[in-house]
């Protein structure tokens, strides 16, 4: 008897379970209110509560732990106990990091002072983490140093994990560390030079090229032997290193992200946790590397995205959606907003009830409400640290489980006939020519600045700057299929074949370089009847530089010129499908070009008037529509669904009219389809 | 300056948004500034400009940036039509970046890191990040000793401080800050107070009621400040003399106030009742 994952959430024995949950930290809880606050957490339908284990919290010094015995609050045994006894389940998240607005987040202040257990910047200082309320050097994930120090909690947290786990107790799934990614600061050239990390680094390299001589001559470099090696510590536009010096180095430190959840999932397979799920969470950073889903789900179950949003951000809510139903076999938010920490934007009562349903409407199946119990260093939860109930938050949480049960939404298929795909190394090439490197992407992204503005303008060599056009053509295509109300997932083009397949669709844009992996995995779409859209480039060299024409040379005869004149896109026959090469991405993608019309990508459903989305959910039963307002403005809408005779607002429980929908400022209405 | 295990509770979310946003909020009648809006970064690498962002969509190679120099920025701001043009050299970044956090240590205060870093940077960053119209005076240099025997003498024991706007009845935002031995140790807001079933009557006249609660609930009060919302709004418009009228007024109530301020309040009303006689 095993807990698995499935496209739906938990399947717990014979039972498949939604993953929804809420988040509570015994041990900020006093413990005789332990029982209240679960008794409140049930009332508003969640079924599985989630906590950190933290090792600062528990270790009393080097090897020593309090669960209970010294300190009633830190009984975690005693927790996940009750949680059992209450009928509900429990996620576990024993890190070693935990952030939780802890100081030094859940690290054991003594580990600062092993200097080769700390990431390193390229000048050999400690990488220091600013937060409140107090800044401190991270370690490195890389050091076998600070694996020794962490198995001494997983030795000590494990085999209590392991005795609770689910049928003997309330544990149905485990998080391997937490935000795992360079602490935020995920610049190419800040971190991590540790000499561990330097090391993984040449073994990284190794397994790539075989032999230095043909990592030189790929890199344009000259290392005598691979303990010289050494990763660049800065862009350099026109020095001797070529392109894939860089680009391997931004892979690097995604595979050191891979290398640390594995570690993590090592300790904790060693301490006696295994038969659940053990997942991942990445930092409400923005996709793109290094974050890369589809490829982290190779050593974990799920990997997902955190996010905390206010009622304005809809589209980063989107996006980040769009992200998890492309690229993750189980679209999870293992931190969303329930309440927030009061060094962020304040998120409150009114951002809830719209971004709440947000992500869903977009394609995300399993979701944490963080923190569904408040505590110290957070507000705006529906029950407080005594067991009292915000009502308003509260109310909110019962509705949603009603509506998430009325409707059946996590079994229901978001009809979805495109995929937006993004190029690795084009984003890897993005952060290696940021020109405001270490200042963290998303220390930009909060500040609203443009992706294309912050990188180095130089063509480096092509006909323009990949750096630039590449996100710049992206967002085209975007723009171009939202104006077309056509629905659609985004992913990296790690995304496995198989998954590709999933779209009529798929789009993605294409300069002079891409990995010869990338190109044979995109005609083998096309080949198996997939519409591919490519360009304003058609590759003609692998990402290493050398000649690499696979896509070219699948194009076959051009069945159709869609768009007048010279800016015409070319769809060529390829296989059973066809591959369309889109040469003037500004004249094709631009609202109300006839490409997706030309290609037969028609909107499963239409509506009248800006500034609203809509999206439409099929499966067993009734279909279901989410309409969503994210303006300040109330709205109406006329919403045309084929072969729909009415609707029924789930929210409201009234009848909606479809053909005259209102819309209140910053709102999403659920509508089960009167068929 | 600020304990390590720093207490942050019982924040009231719309009081806690509200105090965010105060500074922020669109006042009607406020005067705004003559002359342009808005800014310009632009980043360069000494020789080059290499990309222009900030409240005006440019294009770098069409602004007039010749060097960092006084006569290049302005014209680069007259160019756009800014307020305000910053440019960072690329090259210093990481340079700035490197030697903050090599003065960092971890076991210190929060406000002592944050100063060791811009201590560390503050001779270089005027070179790295230029602006026009310029700074007229070189960033100062601030003790953190003389700021932590400052704390230490003024919040020697436990003690509070309070914030109070007023809407109504109700609070429109509030915000309790706990001390001992020089250190801030407790954040908080009127809902520490309310869930514990302390009710507001009047509103701003409640203001020697939560000072007494919050006294008896925490520590002593040492320095609360209330006023309503519409006082807020009154001084950011500057009606009414601005802040210093409203305090002069009472339409801004310090109370309790330490003997110092006291004095001075008196000195203040005084001579605003003379002064304000028509």
């Amino acid at each position: 008897m095993t807990v698995s994952l499935t496209p739906h959430g938990l399947r717990v024995g014979e039972e498949d379970l939604p993953l929804i949950s809420g988040t509570m930290h015994y041990w900020r809880v006093p413990r005789a209110k332990w029982g209240e606050c679960l008794d409140r957490v049930a009332e508003m339908g969640f079924r599985i509560v989630e906590t950190y284990v933290p090792w600062s919290v528990h270790e009393i010094e080097r090897g020593r732990f309090d669960f209970g015995e010294r300190d009633a609050d830190k009984d975690f045994p005693a927790f996940a106990g009750l949680v059992h006894e209450k009928g509900l389940k429990l996620l576990v998240r024993p890190g070693p990091h935990i952030n939780a607005e802890i100081t030094y987040f859940g690290y054991p202040k003594r580990l600062f002072a092993i200097e080769d257990a700390l990431a390193r910047g390229p000048e050999g200082a400690a990488v220091i983490l600013p937060v409140f309320p107090r800044m401190f050097p991270v370690p490195s994930y890389a050091s076998e140093r600070f694996y020794e120090e962490a198995r001494l909690w997983f030795d000590a947290v494990g085999p209590r994990i392991a005795e609770l786990l689910w049928p003997k107790g309330p544990i149905v799934g485990v998080q391997a560390d937490n935000e795992l990614s360079f602490f935020f600061r995920t610049s190419l050239f800040d971190q991590d030079y540790s000499e561990a990390a330097l090391s993984l680094y040449r073994k990284f390299a190794r397994e790539a090229y075989g032999e230095l001589g043909e990592a030189n001559r790929v890199w344009g470099t000259d290392y005598a032997g691979w303990d010289t090696v050494a990763p660049p510590r800065r862009f350099e536009p026109k020095g001797a290193p070529r392109l894939p010096y860089y680009l391997d180095w931004a892979a690097f430190k995604e595979s050191l992200i891979r290398h640390g959840l594995r570690r993590c999932a090592e300790l904790l397979a060693a301490a006696g946790v295994s038969g659940v799920p053990i997942y991942h969470n990445h930092p409400p950073a923005g996709t793109g590397s290094p974050f890369d889903i589809a490829t982290a789900e190779q050593e974990l179950a799920a990997v997902g995205f955190d996010l905390y949003p206010t009622r304005r951000e809809y589209a980063s809510v989107r996006r980040v959606a769009r992200h998890l139903a492309g690229a993750s076999r189980l679209p999870y938010i293992p931190e969303f907003s329930s309440g927030c920490f009061p060094w962020w934007t304040p998120i409150t009562a009114a951002d809830q009830r719209f971004t709440t349903w947000v992500p869903f409407m977009h394609g995300v199946r399993a979701i944490d409400f963080y923190m569904i119990v408040e505590r110290e260093r957070w507000y705006g939860s529906p029950v407080t640290a005594e067991g009292r109930v915000r009502p308003e938050y509260f109310e909110l949480f019962q509705t949603f489980h009603r509506v998430l049960e009325a409707s059946d939404l996590l079994r229901k298929d978001k009809e979805t006939p495109a995929l937006v795909l993004e190029d690795l190394d084009y984003d890897r090439l993005e952060l290696a020519a940021s020109l405001v490197d270490p200042l963290p992407p998303i220390l930009l992204e909060v500040t609203g600045v443009p992706e294309a503005r912050r990188v180095h303008p130089d063509a480096l060599g092509f006909g323009r700057p990949i750096q630039m056009e590449n996100s710049r053509v992206r967002l085209l295509a975007e723009t171009s299929l939202e104006a077309a109300r056509i629905p659609f997932d985004l992913a990296y083009t790690s995304l496995p074949l198989e998954r590709l397949a999933r779209y009529r669709l798929v789009v993605l844009p294409t300069f002079e370089f891409l990995a010869r992996g990338v190109q044979e995995k995109l005609v083998a779409y096309a080949r198996a009847g997939g519409t591919l859209a490519i360009g304003p480039r058609v590759p003609e060299r692998d990402r290493t530089g050398d000649p690499c024409d696979i896509l070219r040379y699948a194009l076959g005869d051009v069945v159709e010129g869609i768009g007048g004149g010279e800016h015409r896109a070319r769809a060529h026959r390829v296989g059973e499908g066809r591959i369309v090469v889109v040469t003037h991405p500004d004249q094709s993608f631009a609202p109300g070009a006839p490409l997706w019309e030309k290609l037969g990508v028609t909107p499963p459903i239409r509506w009248e008037g800006e500034g609203i989305d809509a999206t439409l959910f099929r499966g067993k039963g009734p279909r279901i529509v989410m309409v969503a307002n994210p303006t300040a403005e109330a709205r109406a809408t006329s919403l045309s669904v084929p072969g729909a005779r009415g609707a029924l607002d789930l929210v409201a429980r009234a009848e909606a009219d479809l053909a005259s929908l209102k819309l209140e400022p910053y709102s999403v209405r659920v509508l089960e389809v009167r068929e | 300056m600020i304990a390590e295990d720093v207490r942050i509770h019982e924040l009231d979310p719309v009081q806690w948004a509200n105090l965010w946003a105060l500074a922020s909020r669109p006042v009607a009648g406020r005067s705004r500034r003559p002359g342009p809006r808005g800014a310009l970064t632009l980043l360069h690498d000494g020789e080059r400009l290499l990309q222009a962002f900030g409240s005006v969509e440019v294009d770098p190679a069409s602004l007039p940036f010749s060097g960092v120099g006084p006569e290049s920025l302005r014209a680069v701001r007259e160019a756009a039509g800014v307020r305000r043009v910053t440019a960072v050299d690329v090259r210093g970044v990481r340079r700035l970046f490197d030697r903050g956090q090599r003065a960092v240590r971890y076991d210190e205060d929060f406000i002592r890191q944050a100063l060791a870093i811009y201590g560390a940077v503050r001779a270089e960053a005027e070179a790295v990040v230029r602006a026009d119209p310029p700074r007229r005076k070189p960033l100062p240099a601030i003790d953190a000793d003389w700021l932590e025997r400052g704390a230490r003498l003024l919040f020697s024991r436990p003690q509070t401080l309070a914030f109070y706007v007023f809407e109504g009845r109700e609070p429109h935002a509030s915000l309790i800050l706990g001390f001992e031995k020089g250190d801030l140790t407790r954040v908080t807001t009127h809902d520490a107070l309310a869930q514990r079933g302390f009710e507001l009557q009047w509103g701003m006249d409640d203001a020697p009621r939560i000072a007494a609660e919050i006294t008896r609930r925490f520590a002593p009060l040492r320095l609360g400040v209330f006023l309503t919302l519409e006082t807020w709004d009154e001084c950011r418009r500057g009606d009414e003399g601005g802040w210093l009228g409203a305090v002069a007024s009472g339409r801004i109530a310090l109370g309790p106030a330490p003997i110092p301020l006291a004095v001075l309040l008196r000195l203040l009303k005084l001579g605003w009742a003379v002064f304000s006689r028509d």
